[in-house]
């Protein structure tokens, strides 16, 4: 029967090129849409590398509308500590610079091997303020500061691309020229993506602030501490250190809008998807109905010949599997181009099921847009038709 | 083989009830070749299709081959056309867009069990016994009108049916082309299958082993 099933399709070629084409069309944006949300989906079920629940980041920074030589004491990063501790509702404080805040805007980074490496500075607290995942190795201690080389935390994806399954603690990392020059591996985390959980996996390098570097603040608040609580830290730094200003956020809330960003394409792909669907969903029900209606006859002398109005169902049903199988096959090539032409760079295991998911759409799709007419051809009586001109 | 019991027929609409047959009696044996006349709207067509159970009668039994048909069921139904019966119509019937053998091949496709290649077999015999086999890879706007016929000769017999029924076999053909399908009907017939034909043309009839009747969906002889 599939042999008849394809006969037929050839034979009215011309009849089905659009259709073919069309479905070739949606096959690939519903295939970019659902790589975008399989890749999404995988990176979300990947470790975060770090906590967000109840932590806060403190911006604080001198006013740059006073005038440079206005005298404002700098207070010392020892003084924000204390004055953070002070509040029995912070539970730790940290401090790192812009690279190492969560869901940052900063790029601060390099390359190595042509992969952007992320940089973040950050104070020894940091890894318990995170609740780090300590895979090998240390972390930072005070001791650190009197090393003559630099001492690095980096993130297990980038440990496997520098030295694959070799023991990164104490390589050296020719590469990272920063700082002292000579840098060593200390210790490995799990991972940090910083961009949230729909980020890549994270190529991530960690150093010790230095002491006399520009810092935000982090802090752990116990659970429960409500919001209004920032307007505590507020007045208590600017009582600290007029002239400068203060600005909190939780991680959540830089969670959520991260969420709102790394959706858009995911959300702007589906809505084009739904679009281009719902085309050719219209279109295939009208081409199937059309069909019905054009081949009352050839319905009739199947149904008179012994095929039963289930059989005719599954005919329509099947030669719109076949059409659509040709918009897939021909979806198929020029898909396979996409890792060759480097435009689309996802494992093959995303790949994989990316293609699987967009055939299944467009094949539900076919089945679906076959159901109305495909009753119609069913209610079709062989008397009536062998009759119908 | 064929046999049918106050068989009635009739057509309900919400304002007109037609009565298109009306007590219609007889009964076909095995190997006969049977006519069936009467003027327009008799209802000639219409008992061809409801022994061919193409159409379902509002009374009576009818056995075919020796099974009594107690369910109007479509699968059932399907069925027993595929195995029981072969149609003949007058316009032939062919699908356009497949060539000879492919059209020929029809019947089959509804039968489980058979092979592509098996398929091909039986319908290259029955294209062989039309005398076409000089003609399978043609499409139907490539034949004749007598050509046309007899790949429908070969498509009714190609599953091997025991009942033939044609419609009007030479209705749309000249004399000379209805002579030859009316040849190949009487010599399927010798080799035993049971044929019931309808015609409004004495001439063919007579040409037939009986005829029945029907005036006003009535049997009169």
């Amino acid at each position: 029967m599939i042999r008849h099933l394809c006969k037929l399709v050839w034979n009215r070629k011309r009849a089905n090129a659009l259709t073919a084409f069309q479905i070739f069309i949606s096959f690939l944006i519903v295939f970019i849409t659902a790589s975008i949300a399989v890749d999404n989906a995988d990176n979300y079920r990947r470790p975060l590398g770090f906590s967000y629940e109840n932590r806060w980041v403190v911006n604080f920074w001198r006013d740059r509308e006073l005038p440079l030589d206005s005298e404002v004491e700098a207070p010392s990063r020892r003084q924000v500590y204390q004055a953070l501790e002070s509040f029995d509702w912070i539970e730790s404080v940290a401090s790192a610079d812009g690279a190492a805040i969560p869901y940052g805007s900063s790029r601060w980074g390099s390359t190595i091997d042509g992969q952007p490496v992320y940089h973040g500075a950050v104070s020894d607290e940091y890894y318990e303020v995170f609740n780090l995942d300590l895979v090998n190795g240390r972390w930072f201690s005070e001791e650190d500061a009197a090393l003559d080389w630099e001492p690095l935390v980096i993130t297990q994806p980038l440990s496997e691309a520098l030295f694959g399954r070799e023991d990164p603690i104490g390589q050296q990392v020719e590469e990272w020229k920063r700082g002292k020059g000579n840098a060593r591996v200390v210790g490995v985390v799990s991972d940090y993506r910083r961009r949230g959980e729909f980020s890549e996996p994270g190529f991530f390098l960690l150093t010790r602030v230095e002491d006399d570097a520009h810092v935000d603040f982090l802090v752990k608040v116990r659970p429960g501490t409500p919001l209004a609580a920032q307007e505590q830290i507020d007045k208590r730094l600017k009582a600290m250190a007029p002239g400068y200003r203060v600005n909190i956020t939780t991680l959540e809330e830089d969670r959520a809008s991260s969420f709102k960003l790394s959706l858009i394409p995911l959300f702007a792909a589906g809505v084009v998807s739904v679009l281009v669907l719902g085309m050719v969903a219209l279109s295939l029900s009208g081409v199937l109905w059309q069909r019905t209606t054009l081949r009352t006859e050839e319905i009739g002398l199947r149904r008179a010949l012994g095929g039963s109005a289930a059989s005719i169902y599954a005919q329509l049903t099947g030669e719109m599997l076949v059409v659509a199988s040709i918009g897939v096959i021909a979806g198929l090539l020029v898909i396979v181009q996409f890792p060759l032409l480097e435009l689309l760079d996802y494992t093959s295991g995303i790949y994989a099921l990316s293609l699987a998911l967009a055939a299944l759409v467009i094949y539900g799709l076919v089945v679906v847009c076959s159901l109305y007419p495909g009753r119609l051809a069913c209610r079709i009586r062989p008397v009536e038709a062998l009759h119908h001109e | 083989m064929i046999k049918l019991e106050s068989i009635e027929k009739v057509y309900r609409t919400e304002q007109v009830e037609t009565l298109a047959l009306s007590n219609i009696n007889f009964a076909v044996d095995e190997g006969e070749f049977i006519s069936v006349m009467g003027p327009s709207g008799s209802g000639k067509s219409t008992l061809l299709n409801v022994i061919g159970l193409l159409d379902e009668p509002s009374a009576g039994e009818i056995v075919l081959n020796g099974q009594a048909i107690n369910s109007y069921a479509d699968r059932y139904l399907a069925r027993i056309r595929n195995e029981e019966v072969g149609f003949i119509f007058q316009s032939f019937h062919l699908i356009a867009d497949l060539n000879v053998v492919d059209n020929v091949e029809i019947p089959l496709l509804y039968r489980r069990g058979l092979s592509g290649k098996k398929r091909r077999q039986m319908a290259l015999k029955a294209l062989d016994r039309v005398g076409l086999s000089s003609r399978v890879k043609h499409f139907p706007s490539q034949l004749s009108g007598g050509q046309q016929q007899r790949v429908a000769v070969a498509r009714a017999i190609v599953a091997q049916p025991h009942i033939l029924l044609a419609d009007e076999p030479t209705g749309n053909l000249d004399s000379q082309m209805g002579d030859e399908i009316m040849g190949i009907m009487h010599q399927l017939n010798e080799e035993g299958t049971t044929i019931v034909m309808v015609t409004h043309d004495q001439r063919l009839a007579d040409r037939t082993g009986r005829t029945v009747r029907l005036f006003d969906g009535r049997q009169v002889q």
